[in-house]
Order: C-alpha cells, then structure tokens, then sequence
C-alpha cells in the first residue's frame, strides 16, 4: 500500500505541471485582458501600453510564464488585478466560506438522502419508493436560482418572527453582530448557512439517495444476505449491519470526488444569496481577467482533484478487505 | 432516558439558532446603511476601478475641488481658492487647515506625492491620464527625473500645477482625485503601497472601520474632518445581491439602493410610502451601436442615417426599459449644459420607407435572391459584436436584425464577453457593428472618443471617425473660456454628430434610487452628484 500511493503521488507531479502549463497558456491566448475591461475615453493609447507594461503583460507568453513560475516556486502567487492583493489572500478570504456552506450541504446530504436511499430500496415500488423518487427527481431538476429566491421569498420575508424575518435574506452574518462574542457568531453564521445549504443539499440529497438505493437493491438480492436472514437475524440487523456496510462503498469513494467540490464554491447559490464565496470570485475573475487569481484558483482545484482521486481509492482498498493494492 | 436528552439538546440547539437572530432593537446610533452587489476592495483613490469602491473611497478621501450637483466647479474641498496664471498653464491652490483622520495636518508635500505616485512607472492604475498634461511626467516617469516639477509645494498650504497645454476644463476632468497622505502611504516597493488598499487613511468626512470581504465595509465619522460634519454615526455598505436588494429595503435591513431602472423596480419600492420611496433621473451616459466608419458600407452617411430610420428606437426603449430612457440623439446626456436645443437634432422617428428610399439613393438598389440588397456585387451584410453580460445589446440586435431585414439588410450575429468584444474592438480594430455604453463625466469634452489623434490602435475613435469642422470645434472648445461661447461650440458638435452618426445613437438610460423613509437629505442626488456627494446634509428622522 505505501509503495502504491508513493507511485502515485510521484505521477500527480507531472500532470498537476501540465496541466498548470496549459492553462497558463490557454488564459493568455483567449482574448481581452485587464487593461480592455477598463473602459474610461481619458485613457489614451499611450496610457494603456504603459499600464501594460506596468502590470508586464507586454511580454511574450513564454516570459510571461518563467516570470509567474519562478515566483510561484519561492511562494509567491501574485498579485490580483481586481482585488488589489496578494493572490492569496484573496482566496483565503473565500475558499473557507465556500468549504463550510459545502461542507454543510454534504453533511445534510447524507443524513437524508442515505437512509432515504436504504428505505427506497428495502420498500421497493412501494408509495414511500416512488414519493422518495419523484422527490429527489425534483430536487436534481430545480434549477438552483429559482429554488434559492423561492426560500427567500417564504422564510426570509414571508415569515415573519418579532417584525424580522425568521431566516435571513442574504449574506454569511449580520453586519450589526460583526463584533459580538463567538458564540453568537457562530449561530448567527449558522442561520445564514440554512437556506443557501438546503438549495445546495438538494441536489446532493438526490445523487446520494439514488447511489444508495441501487447499490443497496443489488445487495439485498445476494446470497449472503439470504443466509443473514435465514439465520434468523432481526431485519434490521440484517439490513444496517451487513447490507449498508457493503453497499456503502461506492458512497464512499465517491466521497473521495466530493473533496474538490467542497472546496470550488457554488457560484449561482452564492450569488443568490450573497455568500462570499470563492465560486463567484472565481467567475469574475474570468471576466476580469485577473491572470494571477485564475491561476491559483485552478491550481488550487486541480491539486484537490488529484488529492481526491487518490483518496477515493485509498478509501476503496480500505472499506473493501477484498482490494489490495500492490 | 439518552433519547430524550437527545431531543432536548437538539431543541434547545435550534432555538438558538433561530433566536439568535433577534436583536435589540437598532438604537438612535443613526448609520445609513446602502446596499451594493460588490466590493473590490480596492479602497485607493489612485487605484479605484470599481463604481462601488468609489463610493467607499469618496467618503474617507477628499481632493482638492469637487463638484455642485449641476455639475459646475465647487471649492468645498480640500482647496480655499485658485488662481489660475494668466496663460491658463498654472493652477495654484491654497489648502484649507485640514487634518487627515489620523491627526496629521494636509500639506501641499500630500498633494504632490499624490501626483507623484500616479506619474511613478511601477504605478499601475486606471488613472494615469490625470498626469499626461503635467509638465515633466514623461521624465519623471522614465526615470529622467526624481520628482515631478509640475507639481510644486510652494508652501505647506500652497500647491501649483503647471500643464503643458491650457486646457479650460483641466480642473475638474484632473485635479479633484482624492489626497493621500505621503508619511503614511510611504513606500519602498511597489506591493508596500498597495498593501494600504485594506487600511486606507484620508481626510474625507468618515474614517474606514473594518471591511470584511463580500460582506460590508463600515465607516465611522471622522472626527478631525475640515468640513461639515455629517450628522451620521457612520455609513455600511452592505453587499446584497441584485435580487434581494429592493426585498431588503422594503424590510427596513438597508437604506438605500440603486436596482436597474425598470417600471417593475420602480413600483416595488414605491408600494410602501411609509418604508421607503423612490427617486429617479437622467443619467449622465447613452447607449449607442458603433460601426467601422472604414468598411465601405457604414463610410457612407446615407447608409448609417437610413439604418438608423430603419429601426424603431422608441419601440425598442419602451419595450426594453419602460419609460426610463429616453432617446438618445446625441454623444451629450440631455442634461448636459452642453446639450442643443431638442429642435435642432433630428430624431430619425421610424420611417423604414424612408429607409428603403436612402439606400436606394446610396447605390444599394440590386436586390440578392434572399431580399438582400447589393451594390458592385457586394452584400449589404455585416457582423455584429455584442455581448452577453446584460441583457439590452442581445434584444437590440434581435430586434435590428428583424427590422433590417425588412429594408434589405442582413445582421450576422457574434456574441462575446464584454472582455473580449471591447479588445476586438479597441485593441483590434476587428469587428464591423458593436453595441456599447458610455458613462460620461461632467466635462462634455469628447475628445478621447471622437477625435483623430485616437483613432489608434489602443486609441477609443476605433470607429476611424473624421470630421473637419468636428476637429476645430473639439480644439477650439478646449481652450475657450468663456462658458457660453464653449456651450455654443459643443452644441454645434452635437448637432454635426446628430447629422453625420458616427454612432447609431440609442438611448439615455434613467438612473433609479430607492431611499429608506428613515433618512433625509437626498433632494440633491442627479446625474452629477452622488448620494456620496449628500451625506453632508444627510440625516435620521423621526
């Protein structure tokens, strides 16, 4: 086993720097930059090359690239040219928040969709099966945006609980608490985290619940579990402790997958509920063209995927005795 | 026994999650609250590019002169008086007795370096136009130099510019940036500077509290400020989306917002005249379709006129924007000084029979198999650049396309992001129609735009656009003094731009601002004077 993931984090290297490479130079050879986006008539020609070449980016792709790399080996990941700061310290202001909202959303996720899952497929066919199906269908199906103003519109002003509304409208915490203790910090952060994780948990909830229902129908139908029964075992006994254990492990190498997308933000729930999230900034940085938080964000992901990938199948040789790696 | 402590805890745990939603009741601590959907964070006069940074940056940083809301020049700045030498190249001002936030009295030293840091090669903002005039910037900033002699400290309260050319609008299009303070805003290396983007120190009204990242940015009173005191305890900038923002204000979590201008917007925030009400005006900026004057079909005059005769502008706004735009007939806002008598500009009503008359005029009279006219074997078609980050240039076209088809013109559609479409166009110069925006600032000055020293690559006269008597009016009118002649001249170029449609001209779009019915003060808000610009007179009522 530790010769097996030696072996593979030494392949991660080379694909993680291809792949750095050439989105490097896919950034750089798509239009526009910067200097385009600002748009004021004073700015003469002459202006724009000196900004330009204030911000290097007169140079050719090649340089361009030996200049970011070397920097990036000894640390230093640039400045944004939206932000105003250091690369990363713009990212550490969101990718945090991005990770508790998913991380929440998953934690829900599983907590419905896996025993909604257990129940569909032990009541096959049946009303509680079909309601749970037609459920989670809706759940994949609703478009995020329409969802999220749907909640807002009922719980946050709809409802209301002392003149407020019981949730609130938008946003990661009340401004007007921004200095209380940590205590009411944390419930207040939690409040703000319902809505946007139930918009986001729906479609989770959905994939969960259907990985675990066919997982779990096809192994209900082996032999093994027949002989659990026949021995005379408590059905629920014969379904949580010997089918769930085999049928989770599919779940939980999908939760391997999972690692990046907690950490790459949701940009339409953000932006509908104005979380300060990293997916958003990440696609105002496209339009922006801010080259330097582009390149971080996608190393950032792409580090994470093939962390992911690994532990994915580390996770798979340990929950299955049956995989062993060499 | 564990089950039901479970439960409890469980309860209990949810109860503090709801309730801890409730707060006291907001005390008499009168903070206006305005809602935005984002925040650079950028709070540097020299380095703002963000129209919401620019409020945040309005309130902690003064300049030297500022504006009246009618647009004309205010000395309620940092700046007593200026007397201007008699060959309009030297501006010098006296400085009030003013201190920045942090105690330390505005010198003329804090003018200079301001300019200096603009002029300094590393410096790499979007304002380093406000330099070009200034005698020595070339040197200074190709290291020539070590300071920037157009910039004298005089005396600790008496600064002078000296510009290279006259230029009678020089002080209000360049000399109002907001000061900063050289000792704090010191530096060695290029990333120290910008490092003071999240700790700005000014000597505006409102000192910078604390901004926490796509979230709010707060402002305390300043309490060493020169000027009139706002009878505020503070302002938040609170980051709400779009969506939500009208919601907020109605349910009494923001005080004042500005939502897109449509009739929807408009109702929602006049339903409750107890909670807030709505004030709307001409902003100071038009939407236009720009053309490649240089491909053989928009070179000709006939052509662009009959284009323009053969859409349905009025259709279009008041499908588009409900009755908050207007027409645009000119490259001047109606509520410009400078805008020409209405009668005077022709406001090329719908007339596609017209249309189909002026081309036929023009040589475009052989029809193609498809209705689509041609001239020496050449279609009457073209490419449309437009872009998709709002929503107006992709019904335009749609619209264009339709009704052009009926006089026998073919649109080809391509959609880019604003990015990419404004490189084509400007940096490029590939592209044959465009669709854009332009927010104008109070100077009708158009050169920049319309002139042929721009008509470069880089350069915004991407259009390739040349008028003769448009040359000597923009020249003239630069150094024209006396304020009617140069009302004169610039209504004369709005009436040639009128006739000659350098662009298809669009609409001038209304600008929509919902106030809380808590605060008052915000009569004077316009197309020249921000709520910023208010908070002097801003205050709670009762």
């Amino acid at each position: 086993m530790r010769n097996y993931i030696i072996r593979r984090v030494l392949q991660m290297i080379p694909t993680f720097i291809f792949i750095v490479i050439l989105v490097f130079f896919l950034n750089k050879a798509a239009p526009g930059g910067p200097v385009a986006g600002m748009m004021n008539p004073k700015m003469t020609a002459a202006d724009k090359a000196r900004l330009e070449h204030a911000m290097g980016l007169d140079q050719p792709a090649y340089k361009q690239f030996f200049n970011w790399a070397g920097e990036v080996v000894h640390g230093n990941l640039g400045y944004s040219t939206k932000y105003g700061k250091p690369v990363t310290s713009v990212v550490g202001d969101f990718i945090w928040n991005s990770f508790y909202l998913a991380l929440f959303s998953l934690i829900i996720s599983l907590l419905i969709g896996i025993p909604a899952g257990i129940i569909s497929a032990t009541k096959q066919y049946s009303l509680t099966d079909n309601s749970l199906t037609i459920f989670s269908l809706i759940g994949i199906s609703m478009p995020s945006f329409f969802i999220g103003l749907l909640l807002i519109k009922f719980f946050a002003i709809d409802l209301k609980v002392g003149g407020q509304g019981l949730l609130p409208m938008f946003g990661m915490h009340s401004n007007e608490l921004r200095n209380a203790n940590f205590f009411v910090q944390f419930f207040d952060i939690l409040r703000h985290m319902i809505l946007p994780g139930i918009v986001l948990a729906l479609q989770s909830t959905a994939s969960f619940m259907r990985y675990t229902r066919s997982s779990m129908l096809e192994v209900i139908r082996q032999d093994y579990i027949r002989t659990a029964r026949s021995k005379g075992l408590v059905e629920k006994v014969v379904i949580y402790r010997h089918a769930l254990r085999n049928a989770i492990i599919p779940i939980i190498t999908l939760l391997g997958f999972w690692i990046p997308g907690l950490f790459s933000g949701a940009v339409i729930t953000e932006s509908v509920f104005g979380w300060p999230g990293i997916g958003k900034v990440a696609v105002d940085a496209v339009y922006s063209r801010d080259y330097g938080l582009l390149m971080a964000i996608t190393m950032i992901g792409c580090f994470l995927l093939l962390i992911g990938m690994l532990l994915s199948d580390i996770f798979y040789s340990v929950a299955d005795p049956r995989i062993k790696y060499e | 026994m564990k089950k039901r402590l479970a439960l409890s805890l469980a309860l209990l745990m949810l109860a503090g999650i709801l309730l801890s939603g409730c707060q006291p009741a907001a005390g008499s601590t009168a903070v206006l609250r305005f809602g935005t959907a984002s925040l650079d964070g950028k709070f540097n006069p020299i380095l703002v590019e963000n129209v919401y940074d620019q409020y945040v940056v309005g309130m902690i940083f003064d300049g030297l002169i500022t504006n009246e809301p009618d647009g004309s020049l205010s000395y309620r700045g940092l700046a007593k008086e200026c007397k201007i030498s008699d060959d309009h190249l030297t501006y010098t001002f006296k400085l009030k007795n003013a201190k920045f936030s942090n105690g330390e009295p505005v010198t003329a030293e804090d003018v200079k370096f301001t300019y200096e840091t603009i002029a300094n090669p590393k410096y790499d903002g979007p304002v380093g136009y406000i330099c070009n005039n200034i005698v020595g910037y070339e040197d200074f900033h190709d290291g020539k130099a070590t300071e920037l002699t157009g910039v004298k400290a005089i005396d600790s309260k008496t600064v002078s510019f000296t510009i290279t050319e006259p230029y009678v609008a020089e002080e209000i299009t360049n000399l109002g940036i907001g000061i900063l303070n050289k000792k704090y805003y010191a530096f060695t290396t290029w990333d120290e500077f910008k490092a003071k983007n999240a700790a700005p120190m000014g000597c505006g009204a409102f000192l910078f509290k604390d901004y926490d990242p796509a979230q709010a940015c707060n402002l305390d009173i300043n309490p060493n400020y020169y000027g009139k005191k706002p009878q505020l305890a503070g302002v938040s900038i609170l980051i709400i989306p779009d969506a939500t923002q009208i919601s907020a204000l109605m349910t009494g979590q923001v005080d004042i917002v500005n939502p897109a201008a449509s009739k929807d917007n408009w109702d929602q925030m006049n339903a409750d005249a107890n909670v807030a009400s709505a004030k709307r005006f001409v902003g100071n900026g038009y939407n236009f379709i720009g053309m490649d004057l240089s491909n053989p079909i928009f070179a000709d005059k006939k052509v662009r006129q009959a284009l323009l005769y053969g859409i349905n502008i009025k259709q279009f706004i008041d499908t588009e924007w409900q009755g908050f735009a207007e027409q645009c007939l000119g490259p001047i806002s109606p509520v410009s000084w400078a805008y020409p008598d209405a009668s005077k500009l022709n406001n090329y009503a719908f007339d596609p029979t017209k249309a189909n008359q002026m081309l036929d005029e023009a040589g475009w009279n052989q029809k193609d198999t498809d209705g689509i006219r041609m001239k020496d074997g050449k279609r009457l078609s073209f490419t449309w650049l437009a872009y998709n980050d709002v929503q107006w240039p992709l019904n335009l076209q749609a619209l264009a396309t339709e009704q052009w088809k009926a006089i026998g013109v073919e649109v080809k559609s391509e959609i880019m992001d604003f990015n990419t479409v404004m490189d084509r166009v400007y940096t490029k110069h590939d592209f044959g129609m465009f669709n854009q925006g332009w927010s104008l600032s109070i100077d009708p000055d158009p050169v920049g735009i319309f002139d042929k020293a721009s008509d470069v690559e880089g350069g915004y006269n991407a259009m390739h656009y040349y008028n003769e008597r448009a040359e000597e009016i923009f020249a003239a009118a630069r150094q024209e003094y006396d304020s009617k002649k140069r009302a004169e001249l610039y209504q004369e170029w709005a009436q040639i731009a009128n006739e000659d449609l350098p662009y298809l001209f669009c609409a001038v779009r209304e600008e929509i601002w919902g106030v809380s019915k808590k605060f008052s003060g915000f009569d004077k808000m316009g197309p020249y004077y921000n709520w910023v610009q208010c908070l002097d007179e801003v205050k709670a009522v009762s």
